[in-house]
């Protein structure tokens, strides 16, 4: 070709050779690094998992389950379980598996090189409890072949029995390693670098996935029992967030109720549920002209405030799944102690005097203890910081009763009831549709109204 | 032969009764002895004269004192002639062909005749540029080039504006053409953020450029006219030629011109229904304390006020059921009187001449622009100094220098609690956002936004925005100091040997500074922010050539250069974000109490060689081939050099057959083939760690380090890719350029097939693997299309023609494919609908959210009487027009013309988001002129039997606002519900212009005084329900096709006074 002449002729203008080796050195982003201490990516992964703890999917739940109310805009949609493809779509790409997931890999791949243990064993953890609280929001999903980049770009769907599998094993992995936690160098923002108060952590989460799972083995309750055993003794050693005042840090439900004004309500229903309860106050202001506000601004709602602290899993979890197990077990009276122990547990962390607290327990435990009563608490105290945990119990139980929407059947839930699972998301459909499609066809369709294998 | 007799002839009546005549007729005939009908007869310095009739025959009566005739007629000589008998004359003309010719800039930055190409390209000359009266010198491109798309993202002062080129290539990398001025590649980008689907409007950067200085400007389409552009001309070139001296004494040109922008189109809003919600089946007003957004409340006939002084949205009180207040009945207000009158001053002045030896232009330029937003604004200034010196027989210098400063107040838009059209737009027909005041009066009264409480005054308490509020307390500037400057050496070895030297900068700063005030009390959520930005960009441009024009031969020319470049681009900016405002209205980051600060700096080399040869025989046969090697810093760098190249042959049947004749005089064919490389986005071939960022939710801001006492960073979620190789666009083009009837009749017709494959595209991948994209060599996308340019003069006299010039575009732009197993890549939007590249869709297809439909295509009804949403999204529309036609006509008579365009499209759909929204709110007029129908859906039963339920669209006894059509499937309803069509046709421009020639002005100092008056925009029809539907949201993106809340279009008027001296 004539122009190659040319190009040729040309070469004399230029000394290519140099010239390309200035030409890569352009092409490296100064604004980048290629390379990062473990301590500098502990603190973005141990953010993101609690910052999910208040964002879309603790919203959504919060409306299935009838402790927020939709007044506006998207939000008065889920009122009615209008919740398509797009709802959990930012929260599958950049909230957990490009997100928690992906820096946890990258974490883990890098403390394993350098045997740093601590790091490991942790990952494995904030991993592990991800995993467990996405399948219990989407059923099956890619775990044994996630999250390895250019080895393979279209992920299988795992049963979700074999996800939880996966998580309890993990589980008991990092327990096994932070057994003889080496390499710790700082970036730990919720146990300070303490590997025992991690493997706490991580027995109190397995007792979580094992309960998770209870209606399908009821060996888990004893399991259960033995794992809380294990774990925290007070509420002083769960595994606490703190956020920050300010738009950068502060806690996702507040910076929802400050961005987005009037579009979520608490639930009437729910405020009534907590007529009497001393929590209320802490929980929703009623504005006087029939609205009844989660959030305002500068209020002290412990769980819509900027700086609020947040548990990873907390010690009133801990003591409800304990009620639970124990009277599965047919200990009543450890049950009712577990749940008294839960419920101060609940009024402590929303910083509810001991006094009142302990006149509601009082009158809780008055009555019958029977399931309802224990999952009724449950509900009650993991609003605002265990919407996950309050979603999973009702599937598994049906506690609290609810009444579904009368407007709740459309062509993403045809059977108008409560929700049972989210959908599968818009990413995923169209970059991975062949696995989703097998996905959804191993479920029964994958609507909000298929019931996931755990809690059928 | 016999010439057609589509010519009508318009009599010209000598003036005057003059004694001492001279009378001459006979017949006017070209070189062959035919007839030529409508040539002009003129008796010489006077405006006496006739046109020859249906047979060539002229008579005329010369006054006392003159005895020449000036015979003229277009594509032949001029003719003088001495009358010396009175009685028989017959008058032959000479054909002049070099009236065919046309001069147009190349790539090569040289000009060419048109004659010697074959490749497609169309010239707009400058009057063009000025009529349309048009800030943006993009927008002045709208409807006059075939196979131009130009679509302005607002009508907002200094918004940005998109054009598009024969569609789009490119699916990560820009498809703006390259803008080339005086030889100089510049910026055309769109500042640091561009426009989001939120925020304000930005401008294009070749709003910069002021179109007094444009001496002409050249749009090179295909492969083949800018392959020698290389990569950065992918997407076709703006070549732009600016105003230069000629020796002679200074030529001084002053004008002035003021216009007014109104605007042009809105949604219909409803004046029936109160704000209220609806609930079982009763309407109860729910008023601006209520916080709620709903126009579904009682019939405003229904209501009265309460007449309580003390109440804090209105000194009227408060609204009561009828009966039940003091009897003054509640009212409808129309918030649209808050637009205003924008205006606009622009005055040029300019200074051109020179010796021999140095030539000069120097110009300066002041525009002042308010907008049709109370308090939004656009200030440009620009002088430009072009110098051409011969600095020795052999050496030649020029240097040309623009600075420009422009910039001003922007209005926040799209999808944004700040937004002037969502506060609006969403606003209560009984709310009156400017508390008895409109426009510009209540943008300067507090009491329309400021409750006596402090509290925002709005119809949400301060959950959306009052406009009034937004354009006071949310303000938006930048202010951008700009310098485009080239230098170049030309040394003449012989008279046809020589080389250059080029060197261009195009170096701009901005700074930007926006703040959000303090909106706590009442319902309102927003804490304050202020966000300042400076950025820099600065490209450098370097061309060193080596060129030479020969005649070879009697019959043959040789033309070639080689030439070596440069090019350079470094982009910073430093962007600090302040949130958490302690003072209120004061917006400076000393007054935040979080503080993010961000740096992003972008840069890229590339070295490119090339060439281009052209070959002419005898006038008819002309080669042109071209190269190009580039070697880029995008691509890795064992794969970072490609190659464009481009054949082209124009031949011209007449002259090479030699069959002149009068029917058609010039008919020439092009083919032309050509390959453009194109290199990959920056920083695509390296994983790197960016500063921690936890997100993930759409509605809500993340959380950025540092925080929490400590740094943090995360690998990019983008998996890089080192095995990159560069994209390549292939044209092949076939063209016909034809004249008949001595050049009255002109028809360019274009066929063109662009095949653009491995494009880099980053890909979504499953965010499972830990990436949610990837960039990769992937996917094909194709071209083809057709465009005539028809240019007609049915009547031409001495003293009358009318001009008619149409363009017609048609064009498939067609994904064919993407990745392996990737059905969809987003460009533009939100979740719910976006602008996307599907593959066997066209570009930027719209995609969302859809009903069920079989496979008939009939929508599947449900059990209950209503359509069923499909779960999974869906394409829904097209966005690209079938064809586009720009018809311009003008009338000249003396010194007066009047020019029009008109501007069809036909087809493309676009997603009105606004409207979706507005319908769920109860606030449009369509909400309430439905408000109580009853309905069947037409469609099948999921049995597949027709449907037959009825069902109440909005009121009815039983029904609460969830079940309302336009809200039972969420905000906004389904996405398919609001896509519409956007066929128009409008008047584009209409200009009167008036020019006063030297023997008319007499005594007066001036040499020639023009006068115009444009309407921009007068008259538009098109059905689509929102505004005018030319607007992107996200303004020179690469998707388009999305409404939503975006600012409109506007219209006016502008009239101009011209004065050279």
């Amino acid at each position: 070709m004539k122009f190659k002449i040319y190009i040729i002729l040309s070469v004399f203008l230029m000394c290519t050779t140099s010239c390309e080796k200035d030409l890569e050195q352009l092409n490296l982003d100064p604004t980048r690094v290629t390379d990062v201490e473990l301590r500098l990516m502990l603190p973005e992964i141990i953010a993101q998992t609690m910052y999910s703890e208040g964002a879309t999917g603790a919203r959504a739940i919060g409306i299935i389950m009838q402790q927020f109310f939709g007044l506006d805009a998207q939000q008065l949609a889920y009122n009615d379980y209008i919740m398509g493809e797009d709802l959990m779509n930012n929260y599958w790409r950049t909230g957990l598996y490009s997100g928690a997931l992906r820096s946890c890999q990258v974490m883990m791949d890098k403390a394993t090189d350098q045997e740093a243990s601590f790091y490991i064993g942790v990952g494995a953890i904030l991993m592990a409890n991800q995993y467990g609280i996405a399948t219990s929001w989407f059923g099956d999903i890619p775990y044994s072949e996630a999250l390895k980049g250019t080895e393979n770009l279209k992920p299988a769907y795992d049963s979700q029995e074999s996800v939880y599998q996966g998580v309890i094993s993990a589980l008991d992995g990092a327990i096994n390693t932070l057994g003889n936690a080496t390499g710790y160098a700082g970036g730990d923002l919720i146990h300070g670098g303490d590997a025992a108060a991690w493997i706490k952590t991580a027995r109190g989460l397995k007792a979580r996935f094992l309960m998770h799972q209870a209606k399908r083995n009821s060996g888990n309750y004893a399991a259960a029992l033995s794992e809380i055993a294990g774990s925290y003794a007070s509420i002083d050693e769960q595994s606490s967030f703190t956020f920050e005042t300010g738009g950068n840090a502060n806690y996702s439900l507040n910076k929802f109720g400050q961005g987005r004004p009037g579009t979520l309500g608490f639930h009437p229903q729910f405020a009534s549920m907590l007529d009497g309860d001393p929590r209320a106050d802490k929980y929703f202001i009623d504005d006087g002209s029939g609205n009844l506000l989660f959030y305002q601004a500068g209020a002290d709602l412990p769980y819509s405030r900027e700086d609020a602290t947040i548990a990873m899993i907390s010690f009133a979890e801990l003591k409800f799944m304990e009620a639970e197990a124990q009277l599965q077990g047919g200990n009543d009276a450890a049950a009712s102690a577990a749940l008294e122990a839960g419920i101060m547990a609940s009024m402590a962390m929303t910083g509810t005097d001991v006094e009142s607290g302990q006149a509601y327990a009082d009158s809780v435990l008055g009555g019958t203890v029977d399931l309802e009563t224990i999952i009724t608490e449950a509900y009650k105290a993991y609003y605002g910081n265990a919407f996950g945990t309050t979603w999973a119990n009702y599937r598994r139980t049906g506690f609290p009763v609810l009444t579904p929407s009368s407007n709740g059947a459309n062509g993403l839930n045809p059977s108008g009831v409560i929700p049972q699972r989210f959908l599968y998301v818009e990413s995923e459909t169209t970059s991975n549709s062949a696995n989703v499609e097998a996905a959804r066809a191993a479920q029964g369709g994958g609507l909000l109204d298929a019931k996931l294998w755990a809690f059928e | 032969m016999k010439k057609l007799a589509f010519l009508v002839v318009v009599m010209f009546l000598s003036i005057g009764t003059i004694m001492a005549q001279t009378t001459v007729s006979g017949v006017v005939s070209d070189d062959s002895g035919e007839p030529l009908i409508g040539a002009s007869v003129l008796a010489k310095g006077t405006t006496i004269g006739t046109i020859t009739d249906i047979d060539g025959n002229y008579s005329i009566t010369l006054p006392d004192g003159v005895n020449t005739l000036v015979v003229s007629y277009v594509g032949y000589n001029d003719q003088e002639i001495n009358v010396t008998t009175p009685g028989l004359l017959n008058i032959n003309l000479s054909s002049n062909s070099e009236l065919l010719d046309e001069i147009v800039v190349t790539a090569s930055g040289l000009e060419k005749n048109k004659r010697a190409i074959g490749y497609s390209l169309q010239n707009v000359d400058a009057e063009e540029l000025l009529d349309s009266k048009e800030t943006n010198i993009v927008n002045a491109l709208s409807g006059k080039v075939a196979g131009v798309q130009v679509t302005s993202s607002a009508g907002s002062p200094g918004a940005s504006s998109s054009i598009r080129i024969r569609g789009s290539v490119s699916v990560n990398k820009s498809n703006q053409p390259l803008f080339v001025v005086d030889g100089v590649p510049i910026d055309n980008g769109s500042g640091g953020a561009g426009n989001g689907t939120a925020g304000v409007d930005q401008s294009n950067r070749a709003i910069d450029l002021n179109p007094n200085d444009i001496a002409s400007m050249t749009v090179l389409k295909g492969a083949s006219a800018t392959a020698l552009y290389g990569v950065r001309a992918a997407n076709g070139a703006i070549v732009i030629t600016t105003k230069k001296g000629q020796a002679g004494a200074p030529v001084v040109n002053v004008s002035a011109s003021y216009g007014t922008a109104e605007v042009n189109k809105l949604s219909e809003r409803q004046s029936t229904y109160a704000q209220g919600r609806f609930n079982n089946g009763v309407a109860e007003y729910r008023g601006p304390e209520t916080g709620e957004g709903d126009s579904w409340g009682p019939l405003i006939s229904e209501l009265e006020y309460d007449g309580d002084s003390d109440y804090l949205f209105s000194s009227l009180g408060n609204l009561v059921p009828k009966g039940t207040g003091n009897g003054m009945a509640a009212q409808a207000f129309d918030p649209y009187n808050f637009w205003v009158t924008g205006e606009t001053i622009d005055l040029n002045a300019s200074v051109a001449g020179g010796t021999d030896a140095m030539r000069y232009y120097i110009s300066g330029g002041r525009l002042n622009q308010t907008g049709v937003v109370p308090n939004a604004d656009f200030q440009r200034t620009s002088f430009r100094v072009n110098l051409d010196t011969d600095i020795t027989d052999k050496l030649e210098a020029s240097m040309s220098a623009n600075y420009i400063n422009s910039g001003g107040s922007r209005i926040q838009r799209g999808s944004n609690l700040q937004g002037v059209m969502l506060g609006l737009m969403r606003n209560a027909p009984t709310f009156d956002i400017g508390n008895g005041l409109a426009g510009q009066e209540a943008a300067d009264d507090l009491s329309s936004y400021v409750n006596a409480d402090g509290s925002q005054r709005s119809y949400r308490h301060g959950i959306y925005d009052n406009p009034y509020w937004t354009v006071n307390r949310n303000p938006a500037h930048d202010d951008v100091n700009r310098i485009i400057g080239n230098t170049g050496l030309k040394y003449n070895f012989t008279d046809w040997l020589y080389t250059s030297f080029k060197l261009g900068i195009d170096q701009y700063s901005e700074r930007y500074l926006a703040g959000e005030d303090i909106n706590l009390l009442g319902r309102g959520g927003n804490p304050g922010s202020v966000n300042q930005r400076f950025a820099g960009n600065r490209d450098l441009n370097s061309d060193l050539i080596v060129g030479l024009n020969r005649q070879l031969t009697d019959k043959f020319s040789l033309g070639a250069i080689v030439g070596y470049n440069i090019f350079d681009t470094r982009y910073t900016q430093q962007s600090t974000q302040g949130d958490d405002l302690s003072a209120p209205g004061f917006f400076h980051i000393s007054n935040a109490t979080t503080i993010t600060a961000t740096e992003t700096i972008n840069q890229k080399r590339i070295h490119g060689v090339y060439s281009t040869l052209d070959f002419g025989f005898d006038n008819w046969a002309f080669l042109n081939l071209t190269g190009r090697n580039d070697w880029s810093s995008a691509l890795p760098s064992s794969n970072n050099t490609y190659q464009s190249y481009s054949a082209s042959l124009g031949l011209e049947l007449i002259e090479a057959l030699d069959i002149q004749n009068n029917l058609l005089d010039y008919a020439k064919l092009r083919a032309s083939y050509g390959v453009i490389g194109n290199d990959a986005p920056i920083y695509a071939t390296t994983n790197t760690f960016a500063q921690g960022f936890a997100g993930g939710d759409g509605f809500i801001s993340g959380i950025e380090f540092p925080s929490y006492g400590t740094n943090a960073f995360e690998r990019s979620t983008q998996l890089a890719n080192e095995n990159l190789r560069p994209e390549k666009a292939t044209t092949i083009e076939l063209g016909t350029e034809l004249n008949f009837f001595r050049g009255r009749l002109g028809l360019d017709v274009t066929w063109y097939d662009t095949r653009s494959e491995d494009i880099i595209i980053a890909v979504q991948l499953p965010a499972s693997t830990g990436f949610t994209t990837a960039v990769q060599n992937s996917g094909v996308i194709t071209n083809t299309g057709w465009e005539v340019v028809l240019d007609g003069a049915p009547i031409r006299t001495n003293n009358f023609s009318w001009d008619i010039v149409a363009n017609f575009t048609t064009y498939d732009n067609i994904v064919e494919e993407l990745a392996e197993g990737v059905d969809n890549i987003g460009l533009a939007g939100f979740t719910s609908t976006s602008a996307d590249l599907v593959p066997g869709l066209p570009y930027s297809t719209i995609f969302g959210n859809g009903f069920q439909r079989d496979d008939a295509g009939n929508m599947i009804i449900g059990a209950n009487g209503w359509p069923l949403q499909d779960p999974t999204k869906k394409a829904l529309g097209d966005p690209n027009p079938d064809y586009t036609v720009g018809l311009r006509n003008t009338f000249t008579f003396k010194g007066l013309s009047l020019s029009g365009l008109l501007d069809f499209r036909k087809g493309g759909d676009m997603w009105c988001g606004t409207c979706g929204i507005i319908n769920y709110f109860g606030t449009s007029k369509i909400s309430a002129d439905e408000r109580n129908d009853v309905v069947i859906f037409e469609g099948v039963t999921e049995e597949g039997a027709v449907n037959n339920t009825p069902v109440a669209l909005a009121y009815s006894p039983t029904a609460s606002e969830g079940e309302f059509y336009r809200r039972r499937y969420g905000f906004g309803g389904i996405s398919e519900m609001n896509i519409h069509d956007t066929s128009w046709i409008r008047l584009r421009e209409l200009t009167l212009r008036y020019s006063l020639t030297s023997d008319m002005l007499g005594k007066l100092p001036f040499e020639g005084v023009g006068i115009s008056l444009t309407g921009r925009n007068l008259w538009l029809k098109t059905e689509y329900p929102g505004i005018d539907p030319e607007t992107n949201l996200t303004g020179a993106s690469n998707g388009y096709g999305l409404d939503y809340f975006n600012m409109p279009n506007t219209k006016g008027y502008s009239a101009t006074v011209n004065l050279t001296f």
